[in-house]
Order: structure tokens, then C-alpha cells, then sequence
């Protein structure tokens, strides 16, 4: 039995396979597009294909970028002498969002599990290390999540990092991404505490 | 710490239930197959956000229903009043896998965030298998026990397990060739860290069992026997006696190198907690090689019984006995004196097929049930 004429269905479809669309919100929004007024849904359509065609990765630190390198790495006013390294573009926005970072990034592309067949080829650290060969970058600030795979990274490149004679921190995010929710304050708490720091 | 009121919707075979309880010995009895085990699971679920027998939430609904709800009402001495409430919905048609929700006192909470709001002691019939069982088994109690007690442990131990299961995958990649070794390094370190926390813990926790667990086998048998129960590491150095966290930091860093060329070889991680086990000894001899089985039996009690008194000291109040069918394998005395035991100690919630047979205290507050087909009547003693 068909429900749905087949165009819509196929919007439907398309719809519910994004990230955090069930059926129901899938369904929402299709019919929404449908009575909305013809520029609207055409609105969106290019917008979609536009931002896929001219949005790619800066050369230098991964960040999305309509320019060959990205607005922050080509600002002269930000201090590119630090250098914080992050698993992807969202932690990026989020730490940009909060508004006090003036370095530089560096977008990883992922965390480093073996379960998902991803090592350190697979993510963009060649690309780091020869970042870090001009001598410019004085201080790396590893900025993945606190969850085990967050760590095995920041540990991995702590070891390639330091023998270079940067300088080389950690900080832990608040709430670990897809970790445990439950245990997140306690935790966050927990983890503060053990690393201090003398003054 | 006391149940004072337990109500189900559509949980198991029952459609609807409100029982009011209080103090003393409640004694659910009936036939096979009635929902006698479904009622102590029920009030499992509230105290430890988890049924002690599916990890299938989706089972513990009605079959025609889509939504159950269990709300237990506990007093407790130090916290006042506090209520539970986990509710569990269906995920798809006929799903055994359920979304669950849990309020405490109407606010919503995490399942590990219900360590310690309301301690229970759980006695099963299946407790043989920690004495009797593979050392899977035996870590499992520990791990329960541990995580029910404690957030931080449960955060530790998985953090741990995930440290393993990603290193195993490496140590194969590593074997056949696919990865570098080092890519291990930061593995190496994680295993350490997490696995000394866990250890820590697991060692605190078996020296508090065994401060009590001597006395209690002796009162349970009426004898001087003792029991006493050691933590077992085959990895690393078999001398070493410290149980800091410092001291497994370095046991476990030193075992990781020295079993490097083996664990690759084997592609699969052979040092830390997830390889540990519990040695019982009763009178100096191993109980799972040599104890009969009404010895192994109570030494399972024991366990039980030592649990509770460590959770007492722990939440300084004492925590629910709820006992499943364990005193039909007791012969008539020791199970007058278990039940003599424990009566006076805590709020006692047991099930049993035989009502006539368990020997029940005198001068006890005890109270009777008749449970038929998911529904409970009070029959007066
Ligand atoms: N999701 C469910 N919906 C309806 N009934 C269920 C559900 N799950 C289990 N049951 C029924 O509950 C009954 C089992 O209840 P329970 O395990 O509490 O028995 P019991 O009284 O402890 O019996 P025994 O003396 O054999 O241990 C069975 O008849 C089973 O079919
Ligand atoms: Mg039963
Ligand atoms: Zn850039």
C-alpha cells in the first residue's frame, strides 16, 4: 500500500535519514515545505546546494571554509602561536562560540578507535606535525573530549608533540560527547580535582 | 531503610498493584509461576535502576500492554521519605528493548545516579554460581555490588571495559600487521590508570567483606568455621601486597611491559582487572573445589549476609533484605536461623512456594501474602 504520493515519500525519506529526524518530525517537515510558499522550499534547495559546492576544508587547519584557507587562519589579528587541536568542526564552533579563544585550530576530522578501524592515518595529524615545522606555533592546546578515545588522541600526540619543544596542555571539555550523561558533573568534578595544578 | 509502598502498572504479569508495607518480615508465598519473583525484581528495579535478571527491558512490560510503571514509596531514617518511580516503554512492537525513565522524589534521574538512594541486598537462588560459577561470575558480584554502592566506580569500570575492548582490537590490528605499534602507548596508559581505580576499589571492598564474612559463616553455621575471601591477580608480581592506587599503577605498568611480546602475540589484552577472580576459603580450604553443596550454598549466603553488613556501615542505616526461594535448599535448623538472623536486623521481604515449611521466628512482626496470577492478598497469620 502506498501512503504517501511518491514524491513526497521520497522527501520524507530523505529527511528521516538526517541526524536526529525521526519519522514523525520527518513527516512534519516535509508537509511544512510542501504548503510553504514555492520560494521558500526553492530557498532551501539552493541554499543546501550552494553551501555543498562552496564550502570545503581550509588547506591549513580542516575548519569548513568558502576560501582556500578559512577566515580564522588567515586573520593576522589571532595568535598564531597557539594552537588548539580538536576532533571536529562542532568543537571548533563551540569553543569560537564562547568567545574568549583568540589562536589558532586545527580540526582532526575524529578520534583515534581501533573498533571503528580509525588510527592516526585516518585523521589529519600528518597534516599537524608539518604545521608545527616552521616553528611559528609555541604552544598546542589538545581540546579533544574527555572519553577514552578523547584521551588515547591527546596522548598519541602529546608524544609526537613534546619531543618538538612546543608546549604541549590538555584541557578537559565539560560534558563528554556521547559519554556517560549520568555520571558527567560528578565526573567533571572529579576529574578537576585530581588535575590541578600547584600555583 | 524501609519500603512503605509499592505500586505497579502493567509490569510482568501485573496488570495493576498497590501494596502498603511496613516494618518487619513480609512473607509473599504461592504456587509456581505466580509473580512472586516478579514483585522483589520490581522493587530491584527502583533501588538499582536494573532487573537482577534481563538486561531486555522491553520484558519487563506486559505483554499487552506498551508502558509499565513501578513507584516504590521507601522511608528512610536518615533521608526522610523518598520515592521511585521508573517508568519503561516499548521501543517499536513487540520490542523486548525499552526506554526508561526514572524520577526520584519528581526529579528525573540517571540509573547510576540511584547508587545508595535506596540500598537492598538481593538473595537469588542463582547465588550458588558466584561460589560454584566461572570467575566471570565472581567479578560480576563485585562489579554489581560495586557499582550499586558507588558512581565513580561504575564510571571507572567502563571506561576500563572500553579501554580493553579498543586495545584488544589494536593488539589484532598490531598481530596482523595493520597498525603501528605505537599506537599502543596511549592504550597502555588508559589501562593503567582506569584499572589501578577499579582495583583500588575492588581490594577495599573484599578487605571490608572479609572483616565481616569470618563472623558471619560461623553465626549462620552455628560453628567456628571461618570464611575468608582473597583477591587474585595471575598477572604481574605475585608478591606484591600493597593495595593503594599506587601501588597497581605500578604493578599493572610494570605487568603491561613484561607481557608485551605474549599479549601480541595472543592479540588480546592478559594484564588487569578484567583477568581477576575471588579465591572463598572456608576453613582454609578452596569451597569451589572442595566444599559440599550445602557448604557452597552457605557461603553464598554468607556473601550476602556480609554484603549487608557492609552496606549498613556504609549508608549507616540498614539497607532491604529481599530473599528469592534461597531457604528451600536449607534444612529446617539453618533455615530457622538464618531467618532468626535476620529478621530482627532490617525490613525482610522474602518469597517462598512453602509457607509452612520456613520455620518462621516467633515474636517476629511477621506478615503473609497469598500471590496468585499477578495480584496479592494479605492472609492474616
Ligand atoms: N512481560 C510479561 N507480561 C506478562 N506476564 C509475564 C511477563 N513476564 C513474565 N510473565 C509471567 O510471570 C510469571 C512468572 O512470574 P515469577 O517469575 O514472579 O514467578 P514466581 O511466582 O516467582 O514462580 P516460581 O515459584 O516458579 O519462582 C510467568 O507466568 C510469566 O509467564
Ligand atoms: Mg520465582
Ligand atoms: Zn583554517
Amino acid at each position: 500500500m502506498q501512503l504517501y504520493a511518491r514524491p513526497l515519500q521520497r522527501l520524507i525519506d530523505a529527511l528521516e535519514r538526517l541526524p536526529g529526524i525521526g519519522p514523525k518530525s520527518a513527516q512534519r517537515l516535509a508537509l511544512h515545505l510542501l504548503r510553504a510558499p514555492a520560494d521558500k522550499a526553492e530557498e532551501l534547495a539552493r541554499a543546501i546546494l550552494d553551501a555543498r559546492t562552496a564550502v570545503h576544508q581550509c588547506e591549513a587547519c580542516f575548519n569548513l571554509s568558502e576560501t582556500a584557507r578559512c577566515p580564522i587562519c588567515d586573520d593576522s589579528s589571532r595568535e598564531h602561536t597557539l594552537l588548539t587541536v580538536v576532533a571536529d568542526v562542532r568543537d571548533l564552533m563551540a569553543l569560537e562560540n564562547a568567545g574568549d579563544y583568540r589562536g589558532a585550530y586545527h580540526v582532526l576530522d575524529g578520534l583515534i578507535s581501533p573498533m571503528d578501524g580509525i588510527g592516526p592515518e585516518n585523521l589529519h595529524v600528518r597534516e599537524l606535525l608539518a604545521r608545527l615545522e616552521d616553528g611559528t606555533v609555541r604552544e598546542v592546546v589538545l581540546a579533544t573530549n574527555p572519553t577514552v578515545e578523547g584521551d588515547a588522541t591527546a596522548l598519541y600526540l602529546a608524544r609526537l608533540i613534546k619531543p618538538l619543544g612546543i608546549t604541549v596542555t590538555r584541557i578537559a571539555l565539560g560534558l563528554p560527547v556521547g559519554g556517560d550523561l549520568d555520571y558527567a558533573d560528578q565526573m567533571t568534578i572529579l576529574r578537576a580535582m585530581e588535575g590541578r595544578t600547584t600555583m | 531503610m524501609e519500603l512503605r509502598r509499592l505500586q505497579l502498572t502493567h509490569y510482568r504479569n501485573y496488570p495493576a498493584l498497590d501494596l502498603a508495607v511496613g516494618a518487619g518480615l513480609h512473607v509473599f508465598s504461592g504456587a509456581n509461576a505466580q509473580g512472586k519473583t516478579n514483585l522483589l525484581e520490581a522493587v530491584y528495579l527502583t533501588a538499582v535502576g536494573k532487573s537482577p535478571r534481563t538486561s531486555q527491558e522491553g520484558e519487563l512490560i506486559a505483554w499487552d500492554a506498551e508502558l509499565a510503571r513501578v513507584t516504590a514509596e521507601y522511608a528512610s531514617a536518615r533521608r526522610g521519605a523518598i520515592t521511585v518511580e521508573v517508568a519503561l516503554g516499548r521501543r517499536g512492537a513487540g520490542g523486548t528493548s525499552a526506554q526508561k525513565r526514572i524520577r526520584v522524589n519528581d526529579t528525573a534521574r540517571g540509573q547510576a545516579e540511584l547508587a545508595g538512594v535506596a540500598p537492598v541486598v538481593l538473595f537469588l537462588v542463582d547465588d550458588l554460581e558466584i561460589i560454584r560459577g566461572e570467575p566471570a561470575r565472581r567479578r560480576a558480584f563485585l562489579d554489581t555490588d560495586l557499582s550499586a554502592m558507588s558512581r565513580t566506580y561504575g564510571w571507572a569500570l567502563r571506561q576500563y571495559t572500553r579501554v580493553v575492548e579498543q586495545r584488544n582490537r589494536l593488539l589484532k590490528g598490531m598481530r596482523d600487521g595493520e597498525a603501528d605499534p605505537a599506537e599502543l602507548e596511549p592504550w597502555n596508559a588508559q589501562l593503567v590508570s582506569f584499572g589501578a581505580r577499579v582495583l583500588e576499589v575492588r581490594a577495599r571492598f573484599v578487605a571490608d567483606l572479609n572483616a565481616v564474612s569470618g563472623e558471619t559463616y560461623a553465626g549462620l553455621t552455628a560453628s567456628a568455621q571461618a570464611m575468608t575471601i582473597t583477591y587474585r591477580c595471575d598477572w604481574g608480581d605475585p608478591e606484591a601486597e600493597e593495595t593503594t592506587r599506587d601501588a597497581f599503577t605500578a604493578r599493572l605498568d610494570a605487568a603491561v611491559r613484561e607481557m608485551a611480546g605474549e599479549e601480541l602475540r595472543r592479540g588480546s589484552s592478559l594484564v588487569g582487572p578484567h583477568r581477576d577472580d575471588l579465591t572463598i576459603l572456608v576453613d582454609g580450604k578452596d569451597v569451589r573445589q572442595f566444599g559440599s553443596q550445602g557448604e557452597q550454598r552457605t557461603a553464598a549466603l554468607a556473601l550476602r549476609v556480609s554484603e549487608f553488613s557492609l552496606l549498613q556501615r556504609l549508608f549507616a542505616e540498614p539497607p532491604i533484605l529481599l530473599l528469592d526461594d534461597i531457604l528451600s535448599e536449607l534444612d529446617r535448623t539453618r533455615r530457622a536461623a538464618l531467618l532468626a538472623h535476620l529478621a530482627p536486623l532490617a525490613q525482610v521481604i522474602l518469597t517462598t512456594t512453602d509457607v509452612d515449611a520456613l520455620g518462621l521466628p516467633p515474636h517476629t512482626d511477621v506478615h503473609l501474602y497469598h500471590v496468585a496470577d499477578g495480584t496479592v492478598a494479605p492472609l492474616t497469620a
